[in-house]
């Protein structure tokens, strides 16, 4: 893979377009870069769509600034590379904390976003369904770990316990993809805050475009309450619950959700949220 | 015969001594009585702080509550007067919880702040270069002296002092740090020519007052990362 790199938002961000179709952005979460994205996935969605993948500011090839990681601010670099891009609108897929960012970004510049696609995330603020303190004290206590170190104690909430044992091979295999360029700590760190401080509960219901909510119903991550409160706010969405997968659910059942996302994106059905549905939404955001 | 020198020196060496241990003596004593005030009014002050404590025992700052999240700054705690790591152990858990790394100034007991620069300087070291960035320094009365007294010979690895209770003989701020002042007299704070924060409480429960808490978390988000030279590059 060569990355490119463009000037946005007083960064440079790295970028790889694959694919040919309808513009298709990939939001990677936490710490993740655009390597991490499983290849079969890629693979699977270059056939139908123009892939945007980037590296978000703090990982892989873009700049690793100390400021500007406020979720807000990173969909403003999404929007930047889709004007260096010259792409007017494009479906865009976020997962987990990139998720986030999508919600941010569908918020922010509703008409720059075709079709959404929310994976393993959460909407923020004081719905939020949060992990368990074990599950939080993993993810806090990776400093002074190799990069290796910290991402082996990360797979290990993120993963669902059975695949981590019977796919160990492919997942060290996913592991070393995605510490080649291993994050910063400090970008590690502007990022986890900045995912702690989000909340789109309020505008989620005013967002038009359609939503397709997908995760697994073993993610102790983002536990999957969280999709269905996604949904609830969220006036024209459709929630999926892949039952057996964690956290790592495109990562886990590739075939299946690439083919749900899909089927979810080139479907020709028009717009559902009424009045009405928006109303129920708003009501659901309190 | 005896050596009349050598008893001379002997002499000499005692009333050193002596004078040294005096110095020590009445150095603590009017530190105690500068901090805690006269031992006449230790009653009343107990009583009003236990109150105190029972007051704020269930403040929603305690649970994080309107608390912004921290960027996992390093944070070095240097204690006050008769302090130490044991008596802002509850401010260490609470800024570990809102997304700070504290660390402690392996400090028993503060009896003398002229003994805290050693360990002072050795954990801020280790800090700043465990997580590859400045450190913020959080010191307490007598304490802020030995900080300011750190911060000056070591600018390369603190960004920020937040002093927290003011005390009398302060050295001149370091230039290159940022000195933030959190205080509850307000005589003191009176005579303070800087920007200071003034909150209302036991000056001997500052580290775990509500007030000083949520000030604190609000100075520390406003701090930026400053990476130390090699993360730089």
């Amino acid at each position: 893979m060569t990355l490119r790199r463009a000037h946005v938002n007083g960064i440079q961000l790295a970028y790889e377009i694959r694919g040919s179709g309808p513009p298709l952005v990939l939001v990677m979460g936490y710490r993740l870069n655009s390597r991490a994205w499983p290849s079969e996935f890629i693979t699977a969605l270059a056939r139908r769509f123009t892939l945007v993948l980037f590296d978000n500011r703090g990982t892989g090839m873009s700049d690793k600034p100390t400021s500007g990681y406020a979720l807000a601010n990173i969909a403003k670099d999404v929007c930047g590379l889709l004007d260096f891009l010259n792409v007017p609108r494009a479906h865009v897929l976020g997962y987990s904390m990139g998720g986030a960012v999508a919600q941010e970004l569908a918020c922010r510049y509703p008409e720059r976003v075709h079709k959404l696609v929310l994976c393993a995330t959460l909407c923020g603020g004081p719905r939020t369904v949060y992990a368990g303190p074990a599950v939080i004290s993993v993810m806090r206590s990776l400093v002074g770990l190799s990069a290796h170190e910290a991402a082996e104690r990360i797979a290990t909430v993120t993963y669902a316990p059975a695949y981590l044992a019977q796919n160990r091979e492919r997942v060290d295999e996913q592991m070393l993809r995605e510490i080649a360029e291993p994050t910063p700590l400090h970008a590690a760190d502007l990022q986890f805050q900045a995912f702690v401080d989000f909340d789109s509960s309020r505008a989620l219901p005013d967002l038009r475009a359609p939503t397709l909510v997908l995760t697994g119903d073993q993610d102790r991550l983002i536990p999957p309450g969280n999709a269905k409160i996604l949904a609830k706010l969220i006036p024209d969405s459709r929630l999926v619950i892949l039952p057996g997968l964690a956290h790592r659910a495109l990562w886990e059942a590739t075939e299946e959700c690439a083919s749900l996302i899909v089927d979810f994106l080139v479907e020709a059905k028009k717009p559902q949220a009424d009045e009405g549905k928006r109303q129920e939404a708003r009501a659901n955001a309190g | 015969m005896p050596d009349k020198s050598a008893r001379g020196g002997e002499r000499r060496t005692q009333s050193h001594f002596r004078r040294s241990s005096f110095d020590k003596a009445g150095r603590f004593i009017g530190e105690t009585l500068g901090t805690f005030g006269l031992p006449f009014f230790w009653p009343y002050a107990s009583m009003r702080a236990v109150a105190e404590l029972i007051l704020n025992s269930a403040d929603p700052v305690y649970r994080g509550h309107d608390i912004r999240y921290g960027d996992g700054k390093p944070v070095v705690l240097v204690p006050g007067h008769l302090g130490g790591d044991v008596t802002l152990a509850p401010l260490a858990i609470w800024l570990d919880a809102i997304g700070y790394r504290p660390v402690k100034a392996q400090v028993t007991i503060n009896l003398d702040d002229r003994a805290l620069d050693e360990p002072l300087v050795t954990a801020l070291r280790d800090a700043a270069r465990r997580i590859g960035r400045k450190t913020v320094m959080i010191a307490f009365d007598t304490g802020v002296r030995a900080a300011m007294r750190v911060a000056a010979i070591e600018g390369e690895h603190v960004s920020d002092l937040i002093a927290v209770g003011l005390s009398d003989h302060l050295p001149r701020v370091p230039a290159d740090v940022r000195l933030h002042v959190i205080e509850t007299s307000r005589k003191v704070a009176a005579a303070w020519r800087g920007d200071i924060h003034i909150v209302d409480g036991a000056r001997t429960l500052l580290a775990v007052n509500p007030a000083v808490l949520k000030i604190l978390s609000e100075i520390l988000r406003e701090i930026p990362i400053t990476l130390l030279p090699a993360q730089q590059s």
